[in-house]
């Protein structure tokens, strides 16, 4: 790609003059200068030096310890140390947690039985710099909305690309525009910083205009596509800020492994080191050429898509798409509430997941399902096609009942695996959840066998069931999603599949040769059926 | 001519079939629950990540039973190691000991229980009497509360912006327009989109809220949904209200902020005068009372505004 100095820096001019042009120009500078001007000379020793919590006291609490600073008396249900006495008299502390400061005055007059050493490290963290990088990068965010999208609503992007300049020179030079402010915004900021003491000098400064710059790229890339402001706007303001901040707390976590992983990590990476969290210039060098190399293959990528205008690009198949997007958002919505409050159990707390409502999770689950069942299909031209919501024959209901057997026997199938999340998963759909579980099954099914397999096929509708509803069962749940699929497929309505696994869940139970046999049979019958409707006419949808 | 109600159920399904294709309006809708649990999420797994295993660190040389069953009894066990420290510092354990000297990282409630064992064998010392219980969702009715108010105003909010936005964007792009040539009142015309535009808020608010339930548990969860439709439908008239003939270009920033205000200020009736934050929808949000009251008034706003457009003209 040829990158033209002087046409590079002929765009940035223009889109600079363009912001800063008229009353409303001197907006931007002023927001940038009213944040980080505070930000960089405000007198604190630390910007996360945090409040220590108030000690709640009760009962007979001794005189040195209601002088303690940081204190509180309260009643003896709020309080955190309730003080009495013992038979013998001796003073008994009934407490939640005891600071050290209450445990070294309370030990003061005799030697201590008992000796306390945290050997905890003092977690590490960022400098005041972290806050410059992250204003100059969030300021932009308007102005990267509105760099290509704006550009494309006023019908001048066309106008741009028909210049005598390359897409690079077009994307080289807005990026430069907006990265280039940002950078220089944080670094005068930073000098002031250091120039007032506030701050030390360190290899952080050279991380620090890498932020702006890779956000930029960042924000361009997300909006390249975008047609108008407004859809620019959206995308940079609810983008941009998740993105930076979960880098930067990704970074953190594997710095705290080795600060070279950390650095790696792009964006998030330059974020930390220009905070200065980590001593030397390794991890500064490293964050440096990850977050760069990052930012110049993004700028590539826009500057190769901005040619498309309504069309957004795609860089997979169909297929491919459709199995790694409905595989993504079905984890999200089955997973996260059905499996989620593990979490709490993993983290420390097992009875406040204990007490969290399954049923809630069921609604949760089968509302976002129908959401995006319908959502998605509502993109095409007839939603009932996209979700296979027609009747079908008669021929085809047979079949269907003869199935529901062997259903219930592989979802009773044990699962594989049986911690905390896995049992979550496959208790979920249990019939003792009522209503919930039967709505959450036939939403599973609208989505599944309704949009997915219409829209991408048996094999994609298959896997991505087998993986979202039937991780702990892998082999069960693929032979359920197997049979479900088929019945769709045969049937070419999602009704047969919705009522089999909705009566599925309350089937009598036979034994597993009764069930094969009964499933065998149905599959004799509806291709018996299938052979005679194929003589009618042939079949169009799948 | 169509009877009226299947006029406006056709209209109805028409525009929320166009609120459902535009990619915007779903991702925008869906945007606060997924911020607001991906948060709680990655902070639970951070901690379950760094958090140490239920053990306390004892040297290989600890022969005292009583210890071993007294942290039983809280599902902590006894591991012994060579280095009780270094096992702390590692988090292999919670906390451990050597002697006199109790390790920690912080201060767990398994630091308690070491030290009360401890101190018990020296009875002339002050004593301690761990107070150990886990938190249930129902010790936990702020955090629920607060995030289910959050929410649903950031809907109530959503619930302006989409009822004035549809009828500014339809004016623009000549729908209205040509809706209005049709046989019916223009009232109807306003109904199918408050109803819509509600339908599709409540259908995303809804879920949204049973997804925190799941998660952090939400008191009075079904009370927290009846204030928040309240408020969502509460907002949909008053954006349709606002925009009144205007469209997106002919001053429709003006009317939207002061549709925002209007709903802001509904908010702050409840705060400067409590009795009516039970029954005023938007100032309701987070209520424990029963939802019936803010609901009727909401479709009091909804039958203001839908009549109201009854005056505007399709210019």
């Amino acid at each position: 790609m040829r990158l033209r100095p002087t046409r590079v820096v002929a765009v940035a001019r223009r889109d600079l003059a363009m912001e800063t042009a008229g009353r409303k120009g001197i907006f931007l500078p002023l927001i940038l200068v009213g944040l980080l001007i505070p930000a960089a000379t405000v007198s604190t020793d630390s910007l996360f030096d945090f409040p220590k919590p108030k000690v709640r006291l009760s009962g007979d609490i001794p005189a040195a310890i209601q002088e303690l600073p940081n204190t509180e008396i309260t009643n003896s249900t709020t309080s955190h140390i309730h003080f009495t006495h013992n038979e013998n008299g001796v003073l008994v502390l009934h407490a939640r947690w005891i600071p050290d400061e209450v445990r070294t005055l309370l030990d003061k007059d005799a030697p201590a039985p008992v000796q306390v050493i945290d050997v905890g490290k003092e977690a590490q963290l960022p400098k005041r710099s972290l806050l410059l990088a992250l204003i100059a990068s969030s300021v932009l965010s308007g102005a990267v909305a509105e760099s290509l999208p704006g550009e494309r609503s006023r019908r001048t992007l066309e106008t741009l690309l028909a210049a005598a300049i390359s897409h690079g020179e077009l994307v080289a030079g807005k990026w430069l525009a907006w990265a280039g402010l940002g950078a220089m915004a944080a670094t005068v900021a930073a000098l002031l910083s250091m120039v007032l003491g506030r701050q030390s000098p360190g290899p952080w400064l050279l991380a620090l205009p890498f932020v702006p710059a890779c956000t930029v790229a960042l924000g361009m890339f997300l909006v390249r596509t975008s047609n108008d402001l407004i859809g620019g706007s959206a995308v940079a303001i609810r983008v941009l800020p998740a993105l930076l901040t979960v880098s930067g707390v990704i970074a953190w976590m594997l710095g705290g492994i080795d600060p070279t992983l950390g650095a790696l990590l792009p964006l998030g990476g330059a974020l930390l080191a220009a905070g200065g969290l980590w001593e030397g210039w390794t991890p500064v060098i490293l964050s440096v050429l990850s977050t760069g190399t990052t930012a110049a293959v993004l700028l590539a990528l826009t500057s190769r898509d901005i040619g498309g205008f309504q069309e957004s690009s795609s860089y997979f198949p169909e297929r491919l798409r459709v199995l790694v997007g409905a595989t993504a958002v079905g984890m999200a919505i089955w997973w996260m509430p059905v499996a989620g409050p593990a979490l709490w159990s993993a983290a420390g707390n097992s009875v406040f997941a204990s007490g969290l409502s399954t049923a809630s999770a069921q609604w949760a689950a089968a509302m976002f399902f129908l959401i995006a069942a319908f959502g998605m299909s509502a993109q095409t031209s007839d939603i009932p096609k996209a979700l296979s919501w027609r009747s079908p024959t008669i021929s085809t209901w047979l079949p269907t009942l003869l199935v529901i057997p062997a259903l219930h026997h592989l979802l009773a199938t044990p699962p594989l695996w049986t911690f905390d999340a896995s049992l979550r998963l496959f208790n979920a759909t249990a019939p003792q959840l009522g209503v919930a579980a039967l709505v959450g099954v036939l939403a599973q099914e609208l989505f599944f066998r309704g949009w997915v397999l219409t829209r991408a096929g048996p094999i994609v509708g298959i896997v991505s069931s087998t993986l979202v509803l039937f991780p702990t069962q892998p082999i069960a749940g693929l032979l359920v999603s197997s049979l479900l699929a088929w019945l769709a497929l045969h049937s070419r309505s999602v009704w047969p599949s919705m009522f089999a696994h909705f009566a599925a869940m309350f089937a009598i139970p036979l034994s597993p040769l009764g069930s094969t046999a009964l499933a065998l049979g149905g599959l004799a019958l509806s291709l018996f059926y299938h052979s005679k409707d194929k003589q009618v006419s042939a079949p169009s949808a799948f | 001519m169509r009877p009226l109600p299947s006029a406006i159920a056709l209209l109805t399904l028409a525009s929320i079939r166009r609120l459902l294709r535009e990619g915007l309006v779903i991702r925008s809708l869906i945007f606060p629950v997924a911020l607001t649990t991906g948060t709680e999420v990655v902070t639970l797994g951070v901690v379950a990540i760094t958090v140490p295993d239920d053990q306390v660190a004892v040297p290989t040389s600890w022969t005292d039973d009583a210890l071993g069953q007294l942290l039983a009894t809280h599902q902590i066990t006894l591991e012994p190691t060579s280095d009780p420290a270094g096992a702390v510092f590692n988090k292999e354990a919670k906390a451990g000991f050597d002697g006199s000297k109790v390790y920690t990282l912080g201060l767990p409630p398994e630091l308690l229980l070491v030290e009360s064992y401890l101190r018990s064998k020296h009875p002339e010392s002050w004593q301690i009497e761990p107070v150990l219980r886990e938190h249930r969702p129902q010790d936990l009715p702020g955090a629920g509360r607060l995030i289910s108010r959050l929410v649903s105003a950031i809907y109530a909010l959503y619930g302006v912006v989409i009822g004035a936005g549809m009828i500014a964007r339809d004016r623009d792009d000549g729908t209205l327009a040509a809706e209005f040539l049709l046989p019916v009142p223009r009232f109807a015309i306003a109904a199918s989109r408050w109803i819509a535009a509600s339908l599709v808020l409540c259908g995303c608010q809804i879920p949204a809220l049973f997804l925190l339930d799941a998660l952090i548990s939400v008191p009075d969860l079904y009370a927290q949904m009846g204030h928040g439709a309240a408020a969502s439908l509460t907002s949909c008239a008053i954006g349709l209200a606002a925009i009144g003939s205007s469209g997106a270009k002919s001053g429709f920033s003006a009317r939207l902020a002061g549709a925002l205000s209007a709903d802001f200020a509904l908010y702050l009736a409840g705060r400067l005068i409590p009795g009516l934050a039970p029954i005023l929808p938007v100032a309701s949000l987070g209520q424990a009372s029963e939802p019936w009251l803010p609901l009727i008034l909401a479709a009091l706003f909804a039958l203001g505004s839908i009549f109201q457009f009854q005056r505007v003209n399709g210019r």
